[in-house]
């Protein structure tokens, strides 16, 4: 995937204080590109878990074969964070991403911007928090 | 292709992007592409993204819920509404 965001657009994006949280690319969640699916979310949980941060997330990743997406979720509480395979009840937060795509997010090869902009990214519900998770898990 | 309706919280607008946000009735947010660097736009484009910064703006200055068309897995807006058809 090629860069999305221009620097031009990119130096405006960064004034805003919801997307820019969005323009730096995510640690490596995983060595490998084609890492288990469960890893990479073991590791954001683990890189999350760092916040006082109370909140339920679910990440709904879609296969490119058209099969249902499956769902992985982080419960976060001060301190910790518990991952599991599986939907949960009532997030605050849901991320509908494509499975290549969260593997390149993953690899970090591409920002979470340049996910959203292809259109293979989308964020519901606590959209701020989105903002918080990322800038946690990037250590900032 | 799904259909989300809510109320405008956001209409972001850059001179290559541009985004908004609706709140639908549960409270859930979420944010919209409506543009994002197109390598090449027509006019009839540029006249379609006009009328929906019009219509997001109407709905968000009056409180009027909007419906937004995108493909499914997409955060890509394909149509608009304000309003239904009686």
């Amino acid at each position: 995937m090629g860069s999305a965001v221009s620097p031009e657009l990119a130096a405006r994006v960064h004034g805003d204080r919801v997307l820019a949280g969005f323009l730096s690319p995510l640690p490596r969640l995983a060595e490998r590109e084609e890492a288990d699916l469960g890893q990479t979310f073991e590791r954001f949980g683990q890189l999350a878990s760092r916040s006082r941060l109370t909140a339920r997330v679910v990440f709904q990743v879609r296969a490119a074969d058209g099969t249902d997406p499956r769902p992985w979720s982080l419960e976060l509480t001060p301190g910790a964070c518990q991952v599991s395979a599986g939907a949960a009840h009532r997030p605050d937060l849901t991320v509908l991403v494509g499975e290549a795509t969260w593997r390149q997010l993953a690899a970090s090869t591409v920002s979470p911007l340049e996910a959203f902009a292809t259109g293979e990214l989308r964020v519901r519900g606590n959209v701020r928090l989105a903002s918080q998770l990322v800038e946690l898990v990037r250590g900032e | 292709m799904p259909i989300m309706t809510g109320t405008v919280s956001c209409i972001r607008v850059f001179d290559d992007a541009g985004f908004t946000q609706l709140v639908d009735s549960a409270g859930d947010e979420e944010i919209f592409i409506l543009w994002f660097a197109p390598p090449e736009i027509s006019a009839f484009e540029r006249i379609m993204h006009s009328t929906w910064v019009s219509l997001l703006r109407e709905a968000m200055v009056n409180g009027l819920p909007v419906s937004v068309v995108h493909p499914d897995g997409n955060a890509r807006i394909t149509s608009l509404q304000l309003g239904t058809l009686q």
